[in-house]
């Protein structure tokens, strides 16, 4: 039979949050549990006391600086005396490991006298990651947003300006200043839907509808529409598809992935023609998209399939890195799939199979 | 020779459209390129070139690399350069402007290097 102290002490030690006490004022070693080692790599010193914990456990904050030892938790709440919490230390660990801590260091008082600063460690390695992600995707989507704005508010602001100047203009000019800003606005729609499906893929809200739909002459609508959409930088396209290919899906989500597929295409695909085929077997339909572009590596070819990935860098390819996740998840909400062929520099297939009758 | 050339470098086809839509109107003559390698072949055909509005990001050659093959060419390197980007980078002590510039700004930076 385990006494309380007994129990206590297998609690602490089992907790899921690393937990370490020192006395104050001076910082002397008193106890830690076992997932503070884990977090930290290395099992508690007794040796070190405040002003000297950056360097044997590596702490250091963000930017890879040792910890201020004035900054420390422990001293924080010992100047504080009251809880503080302390988010934007790293551990450096011995193995290489870089964890994100954050800590909650509360003092514990004897009477009115400042006795111990229990510390307890929480690993947000994950969290701060989930964190950057979020914050490389502002970037990028507000970049993304600001190429067709700014030709958008270029456009506008000359057109008034040739308006205003008072020269005479024909109908058909006006017509294709209307038109071309028409284009940009309806660019940047499409790009609002992107950004929007993120939350609707991941709250799974993409619910798909079941209408009467002819692939083939969605596939031969997207084909043409694809230049507009790429604004007008699409390579030649070789199309190979049958007369018709009737059968029942939502006809949007479809039209997105064949423009996700193209737009892919063109833009690794460095000018080079593209080939599009669509044939049918009885019970799938078989869309295939290849390139000659800059083709995928082994490695990278589970990859970009995530969210906010690509294969390649970004200061070469702009984009949101959503255009095959994307296909993805509608694809196997129709219970289909897609299968890649490709090699570095070789150019690249990407085939989606649906059901189709 | 015409100081009055622009060359702009963009791989929006859209946006360099544009662009080139309104500062032809403007009276200057423009030269269009998707990136880096097509305004390298630009810049060897055409010996009248004023200006190079450069976007950064850009498949293949992209600005950074482009201005560092300009920084090694006697001529190239003299023409005047102005980055017009949508990202937060830039190319050091390199005037900088937004793609969200305004339209009267834009005409006054153009005019200013094309003089």
């Amino acid at each position: 039979m385990l006494d309380d102290a007994e129990i206590i002490a297998a609690v602490a030690n089992d907790l899921p949050v690393g937990v370490w006490v020192a006395r104050a004022p001076a910082g002397e070693f008193v106890y830690a549990n076992r997932a503070f080692s884990e977090i930290m790599g290395m099992g508690a010193r007794d040796d070190v006391v405040a002003g000297g914990y950056a360097e044997p456990y590596g702490i250091c904050d963000r930017a890879g600086r040792p910890y201020p030892e004035a900054q420390m938790p422990f001293v924080r709440a010992l100047v504080a005396r009251a809880t503080v919490v302390v988010d934007d230390i790293v551990i450096h660990r011995s193995d290489g490991k870089r964890v994100n801590v954050r800590a909650h260091a509360r003092p514990l008082f004897h009477g009115d006298e400042l006795s111990h600063v229990v510390i307890a460690f929480f690993d947000i390695t994950r969290e701060v990651a989930a964190e950057r992600v979020r914050d490389d995707f502002i970037s990028a989507a507000s970049h993304e947003l600001k190429t067709p704005i700014g030709a958008l508010q270029m456009r506008v602001q000359w057109m008034l300006q040739q308006l205003g100047g008072g020269a005479p203009f024909g109908h058909t000019q006006v017509v294709g200043w209307a038109e071309a800003a028409l284009r940009q606005v309806r660019r940047l729609g499409r790009l609002s839907e992107t950004l929007l499906d993120v939350s609707r893929i991941r709250s799974g809200r993409i619910e798909l509808r079941r209408d009467p739909v002819d692939l083939a002459q969605l596939l031969r609508d997207v084909v043409a529409r694809v230049d507009d959409d790429l604004g007008g930088a699409a390579p030649p396209l070789h199309l190979e598809a049958p007369e018709r290919l009737p059968g029942h899906a939502d006809a949007l989500r479809l039209d997105q992935v064949i423009t996700n597929l193209l737009s892919n295409a063109a833009k690794y695909g460095q000018g080079r023609p593209i080939s599009i085929s669509l044939s049918h077997d009885g019970k799938l339909a078989r869309l295939e998209v290849r390139d000659s572009g800059v083709g995928i590596a082994a490695a990278d070819r589970e990859r970009i399939f995530q969210p906010f990935e690509r294969a390649v860098s970004p200061d070469s390819y702009a984009g949101l890195g959503l255009g095959l996740w994307i296909v993805q998840e509608i694809v196997s909400r129709m219970h289909g799939h897609i299968l890649l062929d490709s090699q570095p520099g070789a150019g690249a297939a990407i085939a989606v199979e649906v059901p189709w009758q | 020779v015409s100081r009055r050339t622009v060359l702009i470098v963009d791989d929006d086809q859209d946006f360099r459209g544009t662009l080139s839509e309104v500062l032809g109107a403007a009276g200057y003559r423009t030269l269009e390129a998707g990136d880096g390698a097509q305004a390298l072949v630009h810049l060897e055909a055409d010996g009248a070139i004023g200006l190079i509005l450069l976007d950064l990001m850009m498949p293949g050659i992209n600005g950074w690399e482009l201005h560092r093959q300009l920084l090694q060419h006697e001529h190239w390197s003299t023409i005047p350069l102005v980055v017009l980007t949508a990202g937060e980078g830039g190319l050091g002590d390199i005037p900088r402007l937004s793609k969200l510039v305004e339209l009267a700004e834009l005409l006054r930076t153009v005019d200013e290097y094309c003089r």
